[in-house]
Parts: structure tokens; sequence; C-alpha cells
């Protein structure tokens, strides 16, 4: 793939516009992506996302899967060296591809995104998918959301919030299942629950 | 005018300097708060780039100091109080035997650093697991022939709290990558079954050998370097796992281990400010001492007559530590000549 850097960098500055943050803040660690529970699974790794933006790639950004799966759960933004808050800029790349007509084929991945909006609208970010699960089941959305959220992406997608080599289960029905998946997001998360 | 110089501080740059001074006729009170001379680098096993036996080499430099006539040694003493001027200054001098006054002409500051404590990186299970240390608690464990035994596998985990404006200093600790490759390669050398793994941001080793020194850690020592910033560091069973994205290939990746090794900022020796004050001299904004001029004055502090010498000004190796002592000597007897 070939990429111009352009001379004016309109798209870097409307996003840093809209976001409330600087892109050029950050040290291009990739600490985020290794902190993200979906990176793994994305198109485009969060560090990735950024230096896109830097070089412009509005086309790539905007019909991109991995905006559209940033669940906000902050868990990157916690941990960032520069303090830098990347589900803000997801949101703006979400915004916009959403004004500027990109489609997403993806059905699966808003379905569940709105679930974890819905939480994180509710009860504030938690920084931790774990304690964000435990919340709605608590809500009484309960084991039907949860499991209606698990089986709904490709088995990759799964694993990245699983965290990795767990073998995952096709269907979840009822509360051992949801029980194994909190035991998966724990392990994932070191353990905080 | 007094013809003495009061050194603060007993770590190599002080050391340096004491013997500099009096090697050309000067006289030299050498102050350090600790039972012993040395500082950090007593606490070294071996040194970068050659991997050099530290303890035989500090020592070395610690006899000759304590055999050079016109060095008075006061260990476990402090500095309580300073009046006068550049060439004629008054000091309160705080030993376990007491208070003392002393004139002196000049005095160089040589407090050295002191080394994070990586608490506040939850995220690296660092105080919640003992297989979780930093890179000074390596070098004890190397000296003391503890490192992990059969075929372990040992993650070194670079910028911890430096490049890090969020938790830690904005400035880069400039010799971790450095100590940090010598450390891999320490434990290779010490169990050759052992794999060793350095996580990285980019690799800063700006010194003689150093670049090379690094290339061997990855060519002889088949040390594996992966470009990323460590996410997380977490305990599972007997193990560790650290994760973090390679964004060379923008993949996350995970390394199971037995040892992780954080490579945590060099900062301020503790009570920098206070010290500062009692000086009547400048810090930055992180509480390192303020040189007058970076470029060609780095030993001049923001006082005439108050010199600056080794990591107390930034952090850096033991060999700029050395040429900055030699230099704050010079300067110091430029001043009482
Ligand atoms: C893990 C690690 C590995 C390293 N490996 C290497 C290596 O391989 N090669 C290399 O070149 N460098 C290495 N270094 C760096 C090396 O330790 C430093 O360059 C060196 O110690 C700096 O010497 P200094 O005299 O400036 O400071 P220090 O060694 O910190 O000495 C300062 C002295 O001043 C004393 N002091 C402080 N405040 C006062 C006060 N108010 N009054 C009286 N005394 C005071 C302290 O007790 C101490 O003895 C390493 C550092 C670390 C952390
Ligand atoms: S963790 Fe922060 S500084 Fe590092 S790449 Fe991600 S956004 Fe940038
Ligand atoms: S907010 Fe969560 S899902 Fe979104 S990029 Fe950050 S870590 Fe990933
Ligand atoms: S010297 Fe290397 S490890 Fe240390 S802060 Fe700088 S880049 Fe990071």
């Amino acid at each position: 793939m070939k990429v111009w850097l352009e001379e004016k960098h309109s798209l870097l500055e409307e996003i840093e516009a809209r976001s409330g943050q600087k892109v050029q803040e950050c040290y291009q660690c990739s600490k985020c992506s290794g902190g993200c529970p979906f990176s793994r699974v994305m198109d485009y790794a969060p560090n990735s996302i950024l230096e896109m933006i830097v070089y412009g790639m509005k086309d790539q950004l905007l019909s991109s899967k991995a905006i559209q799966m940033c669940i906000q759960c902050g868990i990157c933004g916690a941990q960032c060296p520069a303090g830098f808050e990347m589900y803000e800029v997801m949101n703006v790349l979400r915004a916009m591809a959403k004004e500027e007509g990109y489609i997403s084929h993806e059905t699966k991945i808003p379905k569940m995104n709105n679930i974890f909006l819905g939480e994180v609208k509710n009860n504030g970010r938690m920084h931790e998918v774990n304690l964000m699960v435990k919340n709605m089941l608590s809500q009484g959305e309960l084991v039907r959301d949860v499991a209606a959220l698990i089986p709904i992406g490709p088995p990759m997608f799964l694993k990245g919030i699983m965290g990795f080599g767990d073998v995952l289960p096709h269907k979840i029905k009822g509360q051992a299942a949801v029980a194994k998946i909190f035991e998966n997001v724990e392990k994932m998360q070191g353990g905080h629950a | 005018m007094s013809k003495k110089t009061l050194v603060i501080g007993g770590g190599i740059a002080g050391i340096t300097a004491a013997q500099k001074i009096a090697q050309n006729g000067g006289e030299v009170i050498l102050i350090e708060k600790e039972g012993e001379l040395g500082g950090n680098f007593a606490k070294l096993a071996y040194t970068f780039p050659v991997l050099a036996d530290a303890k035989m080499i500090v020592t070395r430099e610690i006899q000759t100091a304590k055999a050079t006539s016109g060095i008075e040694i006061l260990p476990q003493t402090e500095l309580r109080g300073v009046s006068g001027s550049a060439g004629d200054f008054t000091v309160e001098l705080n030993s376990p035997s007491g208070t003392r006054s002393e004139h002196v002409g000049a005095i160089i500051v040589a407090a050295g650093f002191h080394y994070m404590e990586p608490t506040a990186y939850t995220e690296y299970s660092y105080g919640r697991s003992p297989k979780v240390v930093t890179s000074l608690e390596f070098e004890k464990m190397a000296a003391e022939n503890r490192l992990p035994k059969g075929n372990a596998r040992v993650v070194f985990v670079h910028c911890v709290g430096s490049r890090d404006k969020a938790k830690g200093y904005r400035y880069c600790s400039k010799i971790c990558c450095s100590y940090s490759a010598k450390h891999a390669i320490m434990m290779k050398k010490a169990n050759p079954d052992s794999k060793a793994y350095v996580f990285y941001i980019d690799i800063r080793a700006l010194g003689k050998g150093y670049e090379e020194f690094i290339r061997d850690a990855m060519e002889v020592y088949n040390v594996r370097y992966i470009r990323g910033r460590v996410a997380k560091v977490i305990e599972s069973g007997s193990k560790l796992i650290v994760r973090a994205e390679d964004s060379l290939i923008g993949n996350p990746v995970e390394v199971e281990a037995d040892l992780v090794v954080l490579a945590s900022a060099m900062e301020p020796p503790e009570g920098s400010r206070d010290l500062a004050g009692i000086l009547g001299i400048a810090t930055d904004e992180y509480g390192f001492f303020q040189e007058a001029e970076v470029n060609v004055r780095p030993c001049h502090s923001s006082k005439s007559g108050i010199f600056l010498a080794g990591s107390c000004t930034q952090p850096m190796e033991i060999a700029s530590a050395v040429a900055m002592g030699g230099l704050a000597a010079s300067e110091a007897l430029t001043l009482i000549r």
C-alpha cells in the first residue's frame, strides 16, 4: 500500500478538535494495543489507527472494523503513558463514518457494542471488561444478553474477549457458560475481579 | 579564602572529584550519608559495555581515594547549613559524632540518583508477585547467584516510569536500554538454557560500543527483542504471562515467563530539593540539580562556587559521571587556587 503524507493534516486536525485528544502526543509505544481486549481481532490495532490518522488515511479508517469494535472500556487510556483517551478518537471516527455514509456490513459487532456502550452510559467507564459484564448481569440484562453477546462474531473475535489460547464453546447457554466467561475474562485481565 | 573543597556524595562522581582535587594539591572533605562509599555503582555486578567486574573497579577507586592524602572522608554525614559565598563558605556538617563547622572555598554536589520503585505500575504486578523485580534487584540476584535455573524464561521490560508523562517522568532514563541488554547477556551467560526477551519502544544506546553491545545481545546471545511497550504482566499459576502488542506485525504477543525485570526510572536523589534549598541552588522541574548552562557549563550550578557532578543532574552511566567529576574538580581548583 502506498501512502502519502499530506502537507495539510486536515483529518488529523479535525479529529484532534472533535475528540479533544492530541494525537501528536502519542509515543507510538503500542501499550494500548497490547492491553486492548480486541486488538487481536481488529483489522488495525489502536496504535495503528493513530498512525493512520497522521497519514490522513481517511478511507481506510472510516471503513475499518476496528473503529466499530472499540467498546469504550478505557483500558488503553488508563495505562497510556501519554494519558491519551483512545475511545474519544474511536468515537469521533465512528461518528464520521456514519456522517459520511460508510456502511458497515458488520451487524453483530455493533450489537455487542450497544450493550457495552449502554453499560458505559448507565454506570460509567470501568476500565475492566469483567466489571462491566458483572454489572450488566446484576442489572437483570443477565444471561440472555451476555450469551447473545458471545456467539456473535467470528471465532477470532471471541478470542479477543476471552484471552488467548482459550478453547471457546460455540453456543453459550446458562450460568455455567457465563461463569466460564468470567473465568476467562478475569484471567485475561490479571485476576482483578 | 579557604583552599578546601566540600564534596557531597561518595558515589563514583564524588570519589572521582575528590581524587582529582587531592591529586592536584587541593584539600577535600568528602561527605557520604551512608556508611560506605560507592553509591549505586557498588550495587552492580557487572558493567556495560564490556561486562567489567563492577565490585573490583569500585573497590579500587574507593581504595585510591582513601589512600590519597588530602581527602578526609566522613561517612554517615550530611550537610545542615551553608553561609558565605564563593571562595569563603562556612558549612555545618552533621555526623553521628556531632556537628562541626568548616570553612571551604568550593562545594561540589555529587548526590547521585534514586531508583524509582515502580509501585504505580499495578498492571505489571510489581509488589504483588515476587517474580516481578526491578533491574537493580536483578543486579543483586546476579551478584548473589540467585538467577533462575534450568530452561527459564526471563522478560526484560523497558521504559518503566520513563517516557511516561501519565504515571512517571517525561524524560528517557538514557541507560536502561544498555543495562537491560547487559542483564539479558548476564542471564544467558549464567544459564545458557534460559531464554531472554526484551520488550522495547526504541533502542537508545548512545555511547562507544553500546550499539555493538546490544547487537551482540541479539546476534551472539540470541536475546529476542520485541517491539512494543508491555501492557500487562499477569500472574498465572506459578508463571507470569507478559502481554504486549508487537507493533511490527500489528498483533498481540504473549510470553510465559519465570521472571520479569522492570527497567525502572532513574530519578533525582531523595531530598534533592531540600539539599538545593540549604545550598541556595536551583533544581529542574523533576528535582535534578540545574546546570547554569547545559552546553558548556554542565558543572556550574546556579550559584557561584557550587558545582555539580554525576547523576544528580540527569540519568547517566559511570563514564559520564566520572567525566563530570573530573570537570567539577577542575572548576573547583580554578576557583580556590
Ligand atoms: C540497574 C542499574 C544498572 C546499571 N548498570 C550500569 C552499567 O552497567 N554501566 C554503567 O556505566 N552504569 C550503570 N548504571 C549507572 C550507574 O549506577 C551510575 O552511572 C552511577 O552510579 C552514577 O554515579 P553517581 O556518583 O553520580 O551517583 P550514585 O552512585 O547514586 O552516588 C551518589 C552518592 O551520594 C550519596 N548521597 C546522596 N545524597 C546525599 C546527601 N544529601 N549527603 C551525602 N551523601 C549523599 C549517596 O548515598 C550515594 O552514595 C546502572 C544503574 C542501574 C540503576
Ligand atoms: S499507549 Fe498511548 S502513547 Fe502508547 S501507542 Fe497507545 S495511545 Fe500512543
Ligand atoms: S477503549 Fe477498550 S476497546 Fe476501545 S481501544 Fe481502548 S482498550 Fe480497546
Ligand atoms: S534508555 Fe531505553 S529503556 Fe531507558 S527510558 Fe530510554 S528508551 Fe526507555
